[in-house]
């Protein structure tokens, strides 16, 4: 008997803990339903999101080089097969890794909302979060719907792994959602701004109000074509403009200058993406793409290393126009400054130390708005930057402003002045100010045996490089190869050696409407429609927005296949500056669904042509 | 080693071996001998050659009279009455039954046991004689396997037994190999089988800290019968390890030990100076003039010079040795067993090897009659270092790996200098073209990476026999492994150097597992009316672990030269810190019923509780049944003299896989360094990342295994043949199924998808000639196994895998397994030759342009030129692309197996031992590097078959031109056949003489020489075809940068005292 109770204690001791034994708990995660339970959470929460954007499934890398470097204005250097030259199926890894980034970002976004409310806070802060979060939401599917078209819609977390067939949404429900979180967000953002943040890292209020011109002036266009949307697109810009919160920086280098030296311009930046650090420590927080594929060519790291892979055309480069008065060859000099800092006419060469070699082919130059040079941090990474990219900035507002008042009104007043207040800036007006437009020799004078020196005094402004020309003796002309900047009055002109005297000249001012868009270019809202497109090319070239452009603009195909002609007509020689021409089908309106999804989501459908 | 019986005549003295039996018996019929004497037996005993066999145990059936034989062989006892039946028996030889029959004098012949039904066999949970096993189990000959030279038991398991496949990553030493029975059920976990070592399942096994040579057994649970009784980790089959541990007498001293040399068996040939300089010029001209044609060199001034060949120095001749020392004894109360083992292992590649420092001790004690107690505790110290040679490339740059390296460093500088004094190349700069490497010599004589391991096992047992039939056994353990991970890399290794950021860098990691285990097993064991044998068993069994990882990397450590210990210096470190358990408690029970021997009937139920599943969920139940029908044992097959025993087996059960993360039913968020982001160019914050989507309704995958297997031994055992046939199902897989990423998330386990294998294995063994002098006996085993994915998840109808590879490759999946077809199956492009003139239109100005109905080769039409590579069409739309990747390659052999034979003559002993897989292929990735320059790096030798590649007055068909790799694909062109016959172990030993032996006053001693991996016949092209870099069920056979498997060449001595 003793035995048996000894064998009945065994197994009752043993039934007991062994319930204990199967109830484990997990001490190295926490399962979502357990956080988001104060404010801190909530913001670990958001910065995920923001990462989600940043990351190298979106802008860190995959969005911009794979899919925005091959339009009229830029071209990829080497790339002749591949999606970067739109030769891609529905197996398509960086299509699939864009998409697999895009709805991860998601996800995590709608598990903070889903639980935005749990915590008790304040009630501000939770504001500031959640339209933050509704914005990235928003624009998420902007991203998705501009690129896919009809997409799954989910605004809840996965509650299921078993059950994941989710159909797509139709492209004007995507968009309607995307109004509705934007919208939401810029009533939750009205205290954030960016100078109430001091940097322009994070969604402000003025932020949603740009996006949301844009989401409405892409809902204008292609292919839902609701013309209607122009006035949203209006009124929303316009809402930034009259905030005052905003200007553009005098200076169109400085902007990107800037993003190298991690400095904030929140005036000229409504929303940018930040990168930073050099990726060690495994904290890879750089970007591959600005200044990095899309930087000038340089295989020396302490100069900063750069792949100098995303190309300019010849089309972007004359866009800018030149001086007619330069004598420069092989290109004459631009008096659009936006030109040269866009289209590097240098690189650093393929060697392990940098050596500036001069590029002057405008089929080769590489993409020079984001320049590791000037980057402070060392050692940089070989294969990431730190330089922010800007998702949205005061010029566009201005010219999103000028776009949707033209469809509306045909070429107002305040929609030139719009289009001209970027301009000056690309021309410098704002930074160096008036230059010395002619110098009109009024005598000649006698006895110059040599050019004398033109010799420029007062006025306030430097940097004049004028040569004069003499024919028998005589100053017969002067050309001006600088015509410099800071100039507030006419300077007096005076010619000093050359063994002669008595020449005398007079100078004319450069006038800050030099840079204005002339009057045959605002004749009607069609001309006026084609000066802000090319506008927006010179201004937001590699920025991401000109292939969405075409597309939206509705001749996306025919545009390409123009170029591609003007192309083989205008010196493009490889195949990797013809190819995306060449390729460019009706069906790459739309990225393809991935394979990945359609194969285990059974309610998806694909896009035409895949 | 022992087992040899050393001839006697009649004026022989005993040996150490019948002296110390006589001894026993005499200690356990002393107290015996005043039983009631009624009637005096005697006899000689004798073997079958008619030599007497002293220390044979006689008993009479019944009673505890017996006596034993004498060194003549003669016994004499006396008998309660003439009808009691005196039992012969002694290890080695059948036993014998004589009535007595009023006889006075018994002469009997004992036969020897060859296979022997007798022999016991270990099963989960108890043991059976071979005779009445129902269920499929293979047992290992060990005094086969002892032969090898080899670190683990696993090292030397391959091919040994059908069914058991087992192949090695790579050779580099300390690594485990992976082992799969009967083919992989699941498709994304882990397939290998369940460890049962004396007793304690161990799902990650600890072969490293197991000396080869203390294993008494190795049996391998194949079919549902036998593994159900494991229940929920039953699926993959069970390896059930019994050490050796102390026997009744005096003690034995052995020691045996070996020290030998190691050799790698291959090189690539590789160009030569002119080759390659000539290859280089048309890789990059300019290049090729600055560097090689200055000081008015030429290309011809190449031709005859010798070329620097890096895989020299790479290379070392390595050594292993080994010693073992035991000692083992014990009387009728108490057995015991000390052993320890050093083991080191120099490899073949420098500054690696493999070092174990091991000890165990066993103790066994009767308490009581009723009681009997023991322990058993395993501890070993081991430590495997140097650098990883086929590791996956962190930054996914081929470049880094250490092979590549070497291969690829430029045979000559140029300028008639040494390029082989710095780490650096100066003409190769990682800055062009992402060439990261560096010199490899320096960087692994650099490199540290050591890999300690210290485990303990610790066992104990209680056994209670309650009354007679029914004995408690309450057994307990614990198994504690620390893993300590080090790394450092100095400024003279390829990662550590000026060149990249993280500068010198090192890390620190310690994975402790530790597991502990409760056994109750209740066992009852009854005759009933002579013929009905009934053997009932049940228990509950718990068992908990809790596993952890925890350390840091360390970068830009300032003061290299303090090592590890100056990690802590690093402005930036990275600290890990991970920790996990689960629990299982199951019930178990079996019977086992045999009526005569003749029918046999097992039935066994466990009943598993994990805390891996979500409450509700958390038990499964697993069944299974097997019949034996021994038709041996019926009058019709009696009579037949020829056949010894004849037995068909079938069996049915239910059996389940676990491996499953410790809390896959629950979704996690975590925090890591990846997802942060930086505001206002601070330091990023931390963000959430979604880890994990959890699935509460996740339960156990199921394997279904039907089994039908039959047994036939003829001759007296000469002629031994097992035969099985199985299917095993596995439904509701543990799927780390795909996800639409609309999810947020790429995967999710997910109950869904089904697999099969099914197979044949055949095992042989035949006692070819058997007499006085010469032996000589085979063992031939194979195995075919073919697997079959039935489904997966949603509407997927195939499953890709990608390896680490490089940038380029990466995005193309290497593998995949397609519903309906094999799980792992080659992945890309057909392979079509060469590009030739006759594929292109001249245009008048000399250019060649690809004719409009030839394909492309991924490249853009307009630059494919003659010479390029050239791939099948398979959509027929004129261009390459994902769209015409098919199934290039088979990743699972068709058969494997394995072929013993055995001789002795005389005092000699000579064994060999071949092993073969058939019909798998390989994808030899070193050739897409090496044989065209897959990555256009410059500066890369390459292999010296290249240099008969095309140009235009040689229009190869194999070999394309230069830069005309096309762009990155997997194709055929890198799939070879991996099939391969090799003569794994050869081992000839000889037994001093008796004489001899005894003069030195040992018992025994055997001196041998061991050979590992001697001689292989394949037609794979790359260094070794046993090669799996990147190995998981969906990706088998992968090949670049291996470590070759090393030969191994042993002297060796076995001596005891």
């Amino acid at each position: 008997m003793k035995k048996k109770y000894i064998l009945m204690m065994l197994l009752l001791t043993s039934i007991s803990s062994c319930k204990k034994l199967l109830d484990t708990t997990p001490t190295d995660f926490i399962s979502p339903e357990a956080y988001y339970q104060n404010a801190d959470q909530l913001q670990v929460g958001l910065n995920s999101v923001y990462d989600s954007m940043a990351g190298t499934l979106v802008y860190g890398s995959i969005y911009p080089y794979y899919f925005n470097t091959s339009t009229d204005l830029e071209h990829n250097k080497t790339v002749t097969t591949g999606s970067i030259v739109y030769q891609y199926d529905p197996s398509d890894a960086n299509i699939a890794s864009l998409w697999r980034g895009i709805y991860a970002g998601i996800e995590r976004d709608n598990l903070l909302l889903s639980s935005i409310d749990q915590p008790k806070m304040d009630e501000t802060k939770r504001n500031v979060i959640k339209g933050e979060a509704l914005f990235l939401r928003g624009y998420f599917y902007f991203l998705l719907v501009t690129n896919f078209g009809d997409v799954p819609l989910l605004i809840t977390p996965t509650a299921s792994v078993v059950d994941v067939s989710v159909p797509r949404t139709p492209t004007k429900d995507v968009y309607a959602q995307i109004l509705k979180d934007l919208t939401a967000a810029e009533t939750l953002l009205q205290t954030q701004t960016a100078a109430s943040l001091g940097y322009s890292g994070k969604i402000t209020k003025t932020a949603a109000e740009g996006m949301l011109a844009r989401v409405c002036l892409y809902m204008s266009g292609y292919p839902l074509n609701d013309h209607s949307k122009y006035q949203g697109a209006y009124n929303w810009a316009k809402k930034v403009v009259d905030s005052k919160e905003h200007s553009l920086n005098p200076d169109y280098t400085q902007i990107f200058i800037n993003y190298a030296q991690d400095k904030y311009e929140i005036k000229e930046n409504l929303w940018e993406l930040e990168y930073w650090g050099n990726n060690t420590g495994g904290v890879n927080e750089g970007s591959r793409y600005t200044g990095q594929w899309a930087g000038i060519l340089c295989m020396d790291q302490s100069k900063g290393y750069s792949n100098g892979l995303v190309n300019t055309t010849r089309k972007l480069f004359d866009s800018y126009g030149v001086d007619p008065r330069s004598t420069t060859t092989p290109n004459k000099a631009s008096l659009d400054l936006r030109r040269d800092w866009n289209c590097a006419n240098y690189t650093w060469g393929s060697t392990a130390t940098a050596t500036r070699a001069n590029n002057t082919n405008p089929w080769t130059m590489c993409s020079g708005k984001w320049r590791r040079e000037y980057e402070l941090l060392t050692p940089g990474d070989k294969n990431y930057t730190p330089e922010n990219f800007p998702v949205i900035r005061y010029a566009d507002v201005l010219l999103m402003l000028a776009e949707a008042s033209n469809e509306i009104n045909g070429p107002t007043q305040e929609a030139i002045d719009a289009v001209n207040l970027v301009r000056r800036r690309g021309w410098g007006k704002f930074s160096k100010g008036e230059g010395i437009k002619t110098i009109n020799v009024i005598a000649g004078g006698a006895g110059y045996t040599t050019v004398p020196i033109v010799a420029i005094t007062g006025g306030g402004g430097t940097g004049v490089v004028a040569v004069a020309k003499t024919t028998s003796g005589k100053v017969t002309s002067v050309a001006i190869t600088d015509q410099g900047g800071g100039f507030t009055s006419i300077p007096t002109i005076t010619f000093t050696g050359g063994g002669g005297a008595g020449a005398t000249a007079s100078a004319t001012l450069t006038l800050i409407t030099d840079a204005d868009l002339d009057a045959t270019q605002t004749a009607s809202p069609d001309v006026f429609r084609q000066a802000i497109k090319d506008e927006r090319g010179r201004e937001l070239c590699f920025e991401l927005l000109r292939r969405p452009d075409l597309i939206r603009w509705g001749n996306f195909v025919a545009d390409m296949k123009d170029f591609g002609a003007y192309a083989k007509a205008n010196g493009a020689t490889t195949v990797a500056m013809t190819a995306p021409a060449d390729n460019v089908a009706p069906r790459n309106l739309l990225l393809p669904i991935p394979t990945h999804d359609l194969s285990v989501n059974k309610a998806l459908t694909q896009n035409p042509g895949y | 080693m022992y087992k040899e019986r050393p001839n006697y005549d009649e004026n022989r003295k005993p040996t150490w071996l019948s002296n110390m039996l006589f001894f026993v018996w005499m200690c356990c019929l002393l107290p015996l001998t005043s039983v009631a004497q009624t009637l005096s037996v005697s006899g000689v005993v004798k073997d079958e050659n008619n030599n007497t066999l002293p220390g044979v145990s006689i008993i009479v059936k019944g009673t505890k009279v017996g006596t034993v034989s004498d060194i003549k062989g003669y016994y004499s006892l006396k008998a309660t009455n003439s009808n009691a039946i005196l039992v012969f028996s002694y290890i080695g030889y059948e036993t014998l039954e004589r009535p007595i029959g009023g006889s006075t004098t018994i002469n009997v012949v004992l036969q020897t046991k060859s296979s022997g039904l007798n022999e016991v066999v270990v099963v989960g949970y108890g043991t059976v004689k071979k005779g009445d096993l129902t269920g499929a189990v293979a047992q290992v000959k060990m005094a086969d396997l002892e032969k090898a030279p080899v670190k683990s038991f696993d090292d030397a398991l391959a091919g040994r037994l059908a069914g058991v496949t087992v192949t090695a990553n790579d050779g580099q030493p300390g690594t485990v190999n992976n082992i799969v029975i009967r083919g992989a059920g699941s498709v994304t976990q882990d397939n290998s089988p369940l460890y049962v070592v004396d007793g304690f399942p161990l799902e990650d096994g600890a072969n490293n800290s197991i000396n080869p040579s203390d294993i008494a057994s190795i049996d391998v649970l194949k079919d549902a019968s036998s593994t159900a009784i494991y229940g929920a980790r039953g699926a993959n089959g069970v390896i059930i390890i019994t050490t050796k541990r102390g026997k009744n007498g005096p003690p034995v001293i052995s020691y045996d030990g070996y020290y030998g040399i190691q050799k790698n068996q291959t090189t690539q040939a590789l160009m030569n100076p002119y080759e390659y300089v000539r290859y280089q010029q048309e890789v990059n001209p300019a290049n090729v003039a600055a560097l090689y044609f200055n000081n008015g060199q030429t290309l011809d001034s190449y031709r005859d010079m010798v070329g620097l060949d890096l895989q020299k120095q790479v290379y070392q001749i390595g050594s292993s040795q080994s010693h073992s020392l035991a000692i083992r004894g014990g009387n009728d109360k108490t057995r015991y067993s000390i052993s320890g083992n050093v083991l080191n292992q120099q490899g073949v590649i420098i500054n690696s090897g493999f070092k174990r420092y091991q000890g165990r001790i066993s103790l066994d004690q009767n308490v009581s009659a009723h009681l009997k107690v023991g322990a058993n505790v395993n501890y070993s110290n081991s430590v495997s270092s140097g650098t990883i040679v086929g590791q996956s490339p962190a930054n996914s740059s081929v470049t880094v790996s250490l092979l590549y390296a070497v291969w690829g460093y430029r045979p000559v500088s140029g300028n008639g200098q040494a390029i082989d004094d710095d780490l650096f190349d100066p003409a190769i700069d990682a800055n062009l073209n992402s060439d990261y490497r560096v010199n490899p010599i320096i960087s692994a004589q650099n490199e540290l990476r050591r890999a300690t391991v210290n485990n303990l096992i610790a066992n104990a047992y209680a056994e209670y026999q309650i009354i007679p039939d029914l004995t408690l056994k309450v057994s307990g353990g614990i198994t504690n492994n620390m893993l300590r991970a080090d790394a450092f890399n100095n400024s003279q290794t390829s990662s550590g150097n000026s060149r990249n950021v993280n500068g010198v860098n090192g890390s620190i990691y310690y994975t402790p597992v530790n597991t502990w285990l409760n056994e109750n097993i209740l066992t009852y064991k009854k005759t009933f009316r002579k013929d009905h044998v009934l053997n009932i068993l049940g228990g509950y069994t718990m068992q908990g672990n809790t596993s952890g990882t925890n350390g840091y990397f360390a970068i830009n450590v300032p003061n290299e030269s303090l090592g590890l210990d100056g990690l802590d210096e690093s402005p930036s470190i990275t600290a890990t810190s991970i920790s996990s358990r689960w629990g299982l408690a199951s019930f178990l029970g079996r019977l086992n019923y045999t009526y005569r021997s003749k029918y046999l009937l097992t039935a066994s139920f466990r009943s598993d509780g994990s805390s891996k599943f979500a409450k509700g969920h958390q038990w499964g139940y697993f069944p299974s049944a097997a019949f034996a029908w021994r038709m041996s044992n019926e009058d019709f097959m009696k009579n037949i003299a020829f056949i010894s025993d004849s037995k068909l087996r079938l069996s049915y059960g239910a059996t389940g896989n676990n491996r499953v993360g410790d809390f896959a039913y629950l979704s996690q968020i975590n925090f890591p360094a990846s997802s942060v982001y930086s505001y206002n160019n601070g330091t990023p914050l931390k963000g959430t990342t979604l880890a994990a989507i959890g699935n509460p309704n996740l339960k156990w995958e199921t394997t279904l295994q039907a089994n039908i297997g039959y047994d036939l031994s003829l001759f007296r055992d000469r002629i031994g043949l097992t035969v099985d046939v199985y299917r095993k199902t596995t439904h509701d897989l543990l799927l780390n199924a795909t996800l639409p990423y609309t999810t947020g998330i790429g995967a999710a386990f997910k109950n869904v998808g089904t697999m099969q294998n099914q197979g044949l294995e055949f095992t042989l063994n035949t006692v070819n000639v058997r007499n006085k002098s010469f032996s000589w006996s085979s063992n031939f085993n194979i195995s075919f196994n073919t697997n079959k994915v039935l489904a997966l998840t949603e509407n997927q109808t195939s499953l890709k895998s990608s390896v680490n590879f490089s940038s380029g490759w990466n995005d193309n999946p290497a593998y995949i397994a397609v519903v309906g077809q094999p799980v792992a199956q080659m992945y890309g492009l057909l392979w079509d030759g060469v590009y030739q003139y006759a594929d292109f239109d001249k245009t008048p100005q000399g250019k060649y342009v690809l004719k409009d109905n030839i394909s492309t080769n991924g490249n853009d039409r307009s630059i494919i030129q003659p010479g390029d590579i050239k791939y099948k069409d398979i959509n027929g739309d004129g261009v390459i692309n994902s769209s015409d990747f098919t199934v290039i390659g088979r990743g699972l052999p068709v058969h494997t197996g394995g072929f013993t034979n055995n001789f002795t003559y005389k005092g000699f002993d000579l064994s060999l031992f071949f092993q073969w897989s058939y019909g798998n292929d390989l994808i030899n990735a070193n050739r897409l590097i090496f044989e065209g320059n897959g990555n256009a790096n410059r500066n890369l030798n390459q292999f010296a078959d290249y240099a008969d590649r095309w140009e235009p007055d040689n229009p190869s068909n194999t070999l394309f031109r230069t830069g005309g790799q096309g762009p990155t694909y997997f194709s055929s062109r890198v799939i070879e056949d991996g099939s391969y016959l090799r003569l794994k172990t050869v081992s000839l030993g000889y037994n001093l003489p008796a004489q001899f032996v005894k003069a030195l006053t040992i018992r025994s001693a055997r001196i041998y020489v061991s050979g590992q991996n001697l001689c292989t016949w394949t037609r794979y092209s790359g260094p070794d075809p046993e090669v799996s870099v990147r190995n998981s069920t969906l990706t088998p056979g992968f090949d670049y940068s291996a470590y070759p498997n090393p030969r191994t060449i042993v002297f060796g001595l076995n001596v005891s005292f």
